[in-house]
């Protein structure tokens, strides 16, 4: 697809298709050509304890302490001492960015728990449409250049027709594109059970990457494969990564078969 | 007297229906009459209803007789439309309740959105009292998350320090009339 064909899709202005948003993560950047392409929304998906949340962090914090690219973590589940204390355990500090402002964690897992008495209260508080709202609100008023959603899952539970998810889905999608800000997105995945919880999340993010824990006897084996980038090529062979302090360091020049 | 009464209608950076879906947000659970709606949020009655019986037709909201709606509707919808007529709650309270709920929502923000955006939230003159704190908070919360989730995260602090009052004048801050959220 030609730059300009892409930029027709996507919403993206043509100047900016190939502007690349590098993740940090050793390995990742050149299975992407650099980076995602900025402005996109980025799906990934993996079972519980596969790195999710953790390659998310990687992503922010690169962009906000080496890059100048301020970003917002917006966990749904997961609280911000519990972030911040899973974060520690990887030598990632993230206070510091935080008091400096390149790093908003906003903790709705905190909101929600504060407020919901009953289901009907939850879903306005947690669901895609009032996400958007609130996001509508808050990126007007920072210089976020990045954004971790994690996970959309938690989000889209509200929503029991899967009709109604897709559009509400789509419209997250294309509000966050015409925000211009570069999204990675989260999902979870129950393991055996599909690609991603809805089977709808795919199709709808500009590019889907899936993080993949195998049990190979003695241990478990963590895998990550690109099955989607849009505008750009991409590596599509799946390789082993690891977890260290840090963060994630994938093995670009291993492949797994 | 006119059939349709409107004002300009200040709907910060919202759609219309954006508004109306907030409004009815923070009344969930009760009736409201769809003129209510529109003279709140200073929208043309006409086009309010219209709106209202869309957004009933998509399931977002309840339709109920005689113009009325509801964003739940059920038995524990109060039935009288009047009911949840905004009114300028008056919150009594000495400056220790003021600074009580001043202490109660900063803890709040800075959970939920962290040290940096707690700060610049919170900043205020000096000579500012608790009660012009609280206020000033409030709105500066409606701005950076939107009117309904500041109330999410408001409104259970007003209410235990102020009681049933402050639950209403939470409602009355954060998605004030002209919806100004």
């Amino acid at each position: 697809m030609s730059k300009k064909a892409a930029a027709k899709v996507s919403g993206i202005p043509p100047d900016m298709a190939l502007d690349r948003v590098p993740t940090g993560v050793e390995g990742l950047d050149l299975m992407t050509s650099g980076g995602f392409p900025r402005g996109t929304v980025n799906l990934i998906s993996g079972p519980t304890g596969s790195g999710k949340s953790l390659l998310g962090l990687n992503f922010l914090v690169h962009g906000a302490s080496k890059l100048d690219e301020p970003g917002i973590f917006l966990t749904l589940e997961e609280t911000r001492e519990s972030l911040l204390r899973a974060a520690e355990s990887f030598e990632l500090d993230l206070r510091p960015l935080e008091l400096e402002g390149k790093l908003t964690i906003v903790d709705m897992a905190h909101i929600r728990e504060h407020h919901s008495p009953g289901e009907d209260e939850r879903r306005e508080v947690a669901s895609l449409a009032a996400l958007q709202e609130f996001l509508s609100h808050f990126l007007s008023r920072t210089e976020a250049k990045r954004l971790v959603i994690d996970s959309i899952t938690a989000a889209g539970i509200y929503t029991k027709d899967p009709d109604e998810l897709r559009q509400e889905l789509f419209r997250l999608c294309n509000f966050l594109r015409e925000m211009g800000i570069t999204t990675l997105m989260i999902t979870d995945i129950v393991e055996g059970k599909g690609l991603t919880r809805y089977d709808i999340e795919q199709f709808l993010a500009d590019s889907f990457i899936v993080l993949e824990l195998e049990d190979v006897g003695k241990g478990l084996r963590r895998s990550i494969i690109i099955r989607k980038m849009r505008y750009t090529d991409h590596d599509s062979e799946r390789h082993p990564f690891i977890i260290r302090k840090g963060g994630i360091q994938v093995m670009h020049e291993e492949e797994i078969y | 007297m006119p059939k349709s009464r409107s004002r300009t209608p200040d709907l910060g950076d919202r759609t219309a229906t954006g508004a109306v879906l907030e409004f009815m947000s923070a009344h969930r659970g009760r009736v409201v009459a769809a003129r209510t709606v529109a003279d709140t949020l200073g929208l043309d009655r006409k086009i309010t209803a219209t709106l209202l019986s869309r957004l009933a037709r998509e399931g977002r909201l309840v339709k109920l007789d005689r113009g009325r709606y509801s964003l739940t509707g059920g038995p524990g919808c109060s039935p009288r439309a009047d009911a949840v007529r905004p009114r300028r709650a008056l919150l009594s309270g000495g400056e220790g309740l003021w600074k009580r709920a001043y202490v109660g929502i900063s803890a709040e923000v800075d959970r939920a959105l962290g040290p940096a955006a707690s700060e610049r939230l919170v900043k205020g003159g000096p000579s500012q009292g608790h009660r012009e704190r609280v206020e000033r908070l409030i709105a500066a919360l409606g701005q950076e998350l939107g009117g309904r989730l500041a109330l999410d995260l408001v409104q259970p602090i007003l209410e235990s320090v102020f009681g049933e009052n402050g639950r209403a004048a939470a409602v009355r801050l954060c998605i004030p009339r002209g919806g100004g959220a």
